[in-house]
């Protein structure tokens, strides 16, 4: 697999927290897994990391379990988005 | 070099010193935050960097109350712990742009000089080619990522190592001139500003 096409850990939580958070609402585990592009086995534990991280919650709503982003997971990735960009202000890979 | 010139290049060091610790701290934090062995090499090069740039701002200032033929051979031992400082940095530097390529090697040659501050001289004069081979890679390889992705960043970024492969330049054709010296300086730290805007700018957005 190339260098550009590699995803790091950290980048793979990002994208997971972005899908989660995308347009304000809280979103099914399926929109995830198809935003996040990763399998559902290393999914779930990922959310269930992510959640006692306090970077989402999940809700019971109309019987189906959703995931929200809090505040703590927003900051999250603004900072992610800040070092990335310092990163590749030095043309470094990250 | 006289007094007022010893104080000008105390400031100008101390301004750089200062500008490369602050570099050196938001790459440290991004290193944390990333976990990216590239930014803990941009770190650690910009720690000794400003290692270095506060060493020879001190020796400077140690240099000051001493006799002007004892103050030029201080001065020249700074010069010489700098010089390695910043040669390890841009070694670091250039490793950071090229963790897959085969690093630069540097063995630099020995003459069996007759006086020691010839063989520092000259010793000096090989690290600071080597350092001015090493920043001049580090350039390149910053404007082709530039050239790639657009990002302004990375063009003040690239800029600012381009003030400090002028900065080498000068000293390598500086023949015992303190205006010279002084001038590379302060190339030097509006190289260090070039970099600090760009932080700051990826910061504050």
């Amino acid at each position: 697999m190339s260098r550009e096409k590699y995803r790091s850990r950290i980048s793979i939580i990002v994208d997971v927290l972005k899908a989660i958070g995308e347009e304000g609402k809280d979103q099914k585990l399926t929109h995830i897994l198809s935003k996040a592009n990763i399998p559902y086995s290393r999914l779930t534990s990922l959310l269930e990391e992510l959640e006692k991280l306090e970077f989402i919650k999940s809700v019971e709503n109309e019987n189906k379990r959703v995931y929200v982003l809090t505040q703590k997971g927003r900051k999250y990735i603004a900072e992610y988005e800040k070092f990335k960009r310092f990163s590749e202000a030095f043309g470094l890979r990250i | 070099m006289d007094l007022v010139l010893f104080k000008i290049e105390i400031a100008v060091e101390s301004l750089s010193a200062i500008m490369a610790f602050v570099i050196w701290y938001y790459a440290y934090r991004a290193y944390r935050f990333l976990s990216s062995v590239s930014l803990l090499f941009l770190s650690a090069s910009f720690l000794l960097l400003a290692i270095g740039l506060i060493s020879q701002a001190a020796y400077t200032y140690l240099a000051m109350p001493l006799i002007a033929r004892y103050r030029s051979i201080f001065f020249g031992e700074g010069y010489l712990l700098y010089s390695v400082l910043s040669l390890a940095a841009f070694l670091i530097l250039a490793f950071a742009y090229s963790i897959n390529e085969r690093p630069a090697t540097l063995a630099p040659a020995f003459s069996p000089f007759k006086n020691f501050i010839t063989l520092r001289a000259s010793f000096s004069y090989v690290i600071q080619v080597a350092s001015t081979i090493l920043l001049v890679f580090v350039v390149a390889k910053i404007f082709s990522e530039y050239m790639t992705k657009k990002s302004s960043y990375s063009f003040y970024v690239g800029m600012g190592f381009t003030f400090m492969v002028v900065q080498q330049f000068v000293r390598l054709v500086d023949i015992d001139s303190d205006v010279f010296y002084i001038i590379s300086s302060i190339i030097q730290l509006v190289g260090f500003a070039f970099i600090l805007f760009a932080v700051w700018r990826v910061s504050s957005k």
